[in-house]
């Protein structure tokens, strides 16, 4: 898949120096789509602290983690239209927009109200055992959930860090501040979010959907959808995997070779045969460039898995070195044709698709436990069972769990009340959700299924703090606690599906973070906790570290001292990041952890504390002038009081860090020999490269408030 | 009166004649004055000493009243020798429930030195770490006026001084008393 | 902490965030020398997190009547053991095994020095303290 490359120009020659660096819009992958949900006001009371925007990236985040997904499986003519236009397949080409579908959409909830959403999504995957993406299918076991995205996307971030660090050290200072702020948390949350692999205990990353296309170029239409119909349910999908899903039909209309007329007759003729579910989408065969009349940039998908995301980078780097353009543009009635398309199939087929289908197995399963017994007396499911579902099972056991594959079939009422709860999740409709995650736990807790279990406990505990109830204390230690805690053991200790605890673990955190207060807290708490799973390698590590101290952070405390606050505990985590990122070599990250948590110590009289702060400074290249003074003040203070006995010994100090800044500074010398100098808002400084003469130290600094016009530049 | 009376004279003197206050409530307020003092003379330790000393002679005009009061004492003393034993043995003991140990005597019989064993003014304290107090200023110095002052109002002018301190390091606290001359009949000096 | 196995790091901290007095030893029990062995990364953590643990403390103290706190807070295998006097002086020792009663009987015997410190009227309040007495404390309970 192609992209763009629209980097300002004059970052260009800097990307010359670098062989490493990524040729990719930056800001594009990393800027997340600003959203106005219905929802908002959930969170309007609790997480006051916190700036409306960033409450908004977050939620946003989560929701579209969530979504439906919806399998492609068209025929080879409609790829042939699609590569003549410069793209590789039908899938590549509209998964962008699925991801905002276009205008407000509304769905009913469990009862009866609609809930309009701004920024709906849905997520396109291909079809089984369609090329590329085949492998996401043949997950089935624990194992997927330790999946190898977790060092790919390290590796994205690692990319996309040192991109930035790059245009930092370019002089395109003025994004610092967005850049080392909490988006790269994001951007890695998301790219954490976007590869849910397919399991049997969730069906997030099942078909709710498959769109099934051909095109006016196919000779025998009507046989092809049906053969792509059977092909499609005949694939290698696991077992559990509910193949009940809605089928979409389209009919992908060539404007530039083919007559309408003929296609509309065969779309009457479609729908006719296939129902409702269908669409005529009316796209050009021809390539289009940039100076085309109505180009449009092909949009760009944030969900890409880091895989993929990665691969791309790669490919497109290699294609920089042959000087090949890789801007990928379409038509605008492309574009608008494609909206269309997606707007019409989530609105008017997916979604009541999905509401149906919730009434029915809300209806029919979840009414009937709760006529018999209700949750409260905890009916023994085995008796449900033994009424409900003998016929089905067939078996001696009278759970209706196998053992061998670790899954229910679809067709089992547990099998449907988890699918209903994700849909209800999907839709948003958080507290039906809710209220079905918390019902199967017991059921899946009999069967001994513990990773249905791990994961109706994950979910029970997201969908909660979803619907923006109150979190009491009670709640936190009661609810919260135990299952994290239990859902956690069952992933690392009895499935080793590390990704799935990570998931499990990020996603509540942010949720907690938002609540604010001592829910905050309780974020770092599991934060942390997330970093002991020592999975994954360093990026991720130094991004949730600087996270925990967000956490806290959060929590103000009150008055003018801050009681109760987490201030100290922030800026312990916010430096220990700076550390991991220093080792990293993302020294703009190092540098902003280290501007965050610098006030907390100004003037400490703690002598380690003091010079591990030095040291950071000196190993970021972070320059401020003013903190180096009082640093300074204060260790002459220390050497005046030193004369008695002191504990800790000081005397190796001051020499040491001296003759490390001047190595440090002699490296730079080589380093930055004939750059311009440069201007650092962040840093409020100026660094002047060596001057002619040469007998200059090849790093000077000096504040704003002094005349930089009288040195020599 | 023997050495030994007198002894049991202080301690009787002691436990049934004085009122009683709490030591850390002395230690503490003898010590504020002494680091109030320091702090207002800028540490000119020879002049907090000469304060202290001045304060110790005006409580030593008084004392003496009270001492002789309480300890009922109807014998004078015969000699130096005696004055020095009252003093260590009924005097100390009385108001600070101590008893100095008696030593170096010179040969004419009119020098001697106390001993502290223990010193309640003292307890707690560390002398500040500038690097003079340690080699200039005598904390206890306040002990020397009230001898001095003491003494004078029963006719005897001496000079009290310390010579060594535990607190500034070294092996004893000794304070060397010697006695100038007998007053006779004259009226003692004005206050101070 | 393989390698500081039970070594302590104690500090009393001020009104101010300060630290008063830092020590770093080893155990006396089974044998130690009471040398410390903190490897050199530990010393700067071990003060970051007892710094960072006042933050717990000050939640604590209103809920507690107790001066000794017991462990207060923990960063991965390390703990923090509290004892917070009267005038609002934290006393902690940085510790990896938890054991509240030895480190009770150091922190009683430590607060009993404090308290003598405190009566030296040469010594303010939040000042730093010079003196080693407190290691004796330390060979004796931990």
């Amino acid at each position: 898949m192609a992209v763009p490359l629209d980097l300002p120009p004059r970052s260009l020659s800097a990307m010359g120096t670098s062989k490493a660096s990524p040729m990719y819009n930056l800001r594009s992958s990393v800027v997340s789509t600003g959203s106005t949900t219905s929802l908002a006001s959930l969170f309007a009371g609790t997480g006051a602290s916190l700036p409306r925007d960033i409450v908004d990236d977050i939620k946003s985040v989560i929701h579209h983690a969530f979504v439906p997904h919806i399998a492609v499986h068209v025929s080879q003519d409609v790829n042939e239209i699609i590569r003549e236009k410069g793209l590789p397949d039908l899938y590549q080409l509209i998964r962008p927009y699925g991801e905002k579908v276009q205008g407000r959409i509304t769905a009913r909830d469990s009862q009866g109200s609609s809930m309009p959403f701004e920024d709906f999504a849905v997520r396109g995957r291909t079809a089984p055992g369609a090329g590329t993406g085949a492998g996401q299918w043949d997950g089935g076991s624990a194992e997927a959930m330790n999946s190898e995205e977790l060092p790919l996307v390290d590796e994205l971030l690692d990319l996309h860090l040192s991109h930035a660090e790059e245009l930092i050290e370019t002089s395109l200072a003025a994004e610092t501040e967005h850049h080392t702020g909490q988006a790269f948390y994001l951007l890695y949350l998301r790219k954490l979010l976007s590869g849910f692999p397919v399991t049997p205990h969730e069906t997030f990353a099942h078909p709710v959907a498959c769109l099934i296309a051909i095109s006016s170029r196919n000779l025998a239409p009507i046989d092809t959808l049906r053969q792509l119909y059977k092909t499609g349910a005949e694939m290698d999908i696991p077992g559990y995997v509910n193949k009940e899903y809605l089928r979409y039909y389209v009919l992908v209309h060539d404007e530039d070779n083919d007559d309408i007329q003929k296609s509309t007759a065969l779309f009457e003729q479609m729908k006719r045969h296939f129902g409702l579910h269908c669409h005529l989408l009316r796209l050009r065969s021809s390539l289009c460039i940039v100076s085309d009349e109505d180009s449009v940039p092909l949009a760009k998908s944030e969900w890409l898995p880091a895989s993929e995301e990665l691969a791309e980078l790669r490919s497109r780097q290699d294609d920089e070195i042959e000087g090949e353009s890789t801007s990928r543009f379409i038509h605008g009635s492309d574009e608008s044709a494609i909206k269309t398309m997606i707007r019409e199939m989530v609105a008017q087929s997916v979604i009541p698709f999905m509401e149906r289908n919730i009434a029915s197995w809300n209806d029919q399963i979840l009414s009937r436990r709760k006529g018999l017994g209700g949750r409260m007396l905890s009916f023994s499911r085995r008796f449900l069972s033994s009424t409900a579902t003998r016929s089905t099972t067939n078996s001696a056991t009278a759970s209706n769990f196998d053992l061998t594959t670790n899954s229910y079939d679809p067709i089992t009422p547990e099998a449907q009340m988890r699918k209903l709860a994700d849909w209800a999740f999907m839709l948003r409709d958080w507290k039906l959700a809710y209220d079905v995650y918390n019902t199967i736990r017991s059921d899946f807790n009999n069967d001994k299924a513990w990773l249905h279990v791990a994961g109706a406990q994950e979910m029970t505990i997201i969908s909660l703090l979803l619907t923006g109830q109150a979190i009491t204390p009670k709640l936190r230690a009661d609810t919260i606690d135990v299952y994290l805690d239990a859902a956690c053991y069952s992933y690392v200790t009895r499935f080793r599906a590390f990704y799935a605890a990570l998931r499990c673990l990020l996603v509540t955190v942010e949720l907690l973070r938002l609540a604010g207060g001592s829910s905050a807290e309780l974020a770092a708490k599991w934060a942390i906790r997330s970093l002991d799973l020592n999975v994954q390698p360093t990026v991720g590590k130094a991004l949730i570290s600087q996270r925990v101290g967000d956490c806290y952070a959060v929590r103000q405390g009150a008055g003018s001292g801050g009681w109760g606050g987490r201030r100290r505990k922030a800026a312990m985590w916010h430096i220990l990041a700076a550390e991991m990122w220093i080792r990293l070599g993302k020294f703009a990250q190092a540098r902003h952890c280290i501007d965050v948590a610098t006030p907390r110590y100004s003037g400490t009289e703690f002598v380690f504390i003091r010079r591990f702060l030095e040291q950071l400074n000196l190993d970021s290249g972070h320059v401020d002038l003013l903190d180096l003074g009082s640093l300074k003040l204060s260790g002459e203070k220390e050497a005046q009081n030193g004369g008695g006995e002191s504990l800790v010994d000081l005397a190796d100090g001051d020499g040491d860090v001296q003759q490390q800044q001047r190595e440090r500074e002699k490296e730079r010398e080589k380093g930055e020999d004939g750059e311009k100098p440069r201007f650092d808002r962040k840093r409020r400084s100026i660094l002047i490269p060596q001057t002619v003469n040469g007998d200059a130290p090849g790093m000077m600094t000096m504040t704003m408030d002094e005349s930089f016009d009288d040195r020599p530049l | 009166m023997s050495s030994a009376s007198r002894a049991r004279l202080g301690e009787e003197v002691w436990k049934t004649r004085t009122d009683k206050i709490n030591a850390e409530l002395v230690t503490l307020t003898y010590g504020s004055v002494v680091a109030q003092l320091c702090k207002d003379l800028d540490g000119d330790y020879a002049e907090v000493n000469k304060q202290l000393d001045k304060m110790g002679y005006n409580i030593g005009l008084r004392l003496i009243e009270d001492f002789l009061a309480k300890s009922n004492m109807q014998q004078k003393c015969a000699n130096f020798r005696d004055t020095a034993d009252v003093i260590s043995k009924v005097g100390f003991k009385m108001f600070l429930n101590i008893t100095p140990t008696i030593a170096n005597w010179n040969s004419d019989g009119k020098q001697f030195s106390l001993l502290f064993d223990e010193n309640p003014l003292a307890d707690f304290v560390e002398l500040p770490d500038d690097g003079k107090a340690q080699a200039e200023l005598w904390y206890s110095n306040m002990l020397c006026g009230v001898i001095r002052g003491a003494l004078e109002m029963v006719q005897m002018q001496v000079d009290a001084h310390f010579v060594s301190d535990l607190l500034r390091g070294h092996d004893t606290t000794e304070m060397k008393i010697t006695l100038v001359r007998y007053i006779d009949d004259e009226l003692p000096q004005d206050d101070e | 902490m393989a390698g500081s196995s039970t070594s302590y790091y104690f500090v009393i901290i001020g009104t101010k965030d300060n630290p008063l007095y830092e020590a770093e030893f080893g155990t006396f029990k089974q044998g130690g020398d009471g040398v410390p062995k903190f490897r050199e990364e530990q010393r700067h953590m071990n003060q970051f997190i007892a710094h960072s643990s006042l933050d717990c403390i000050e939640d604590l103290q209103w809920a507690s009547k107790e001066m000794y706190l017991k462990a207060v807070d923990k960063f991965n295998n390390t703990w923090v053991s509290c004892f917070l006097t009267g005038g609002n002086i934290k006393l902690l020792l940085v510790h990896d095994a938890r054991s509240d009663e030895p480190i009770r009987q150091f922190f009683t015997d430590v607060y009993d020095m404090y308290c003598k410190t405190l009566m030296n009227p040469f010594y303010e309040v939040n000042m730093a303290i010079r003196s080693q007495i407190f290691k004796a404390a330390a060979k004796k309970y931990l």
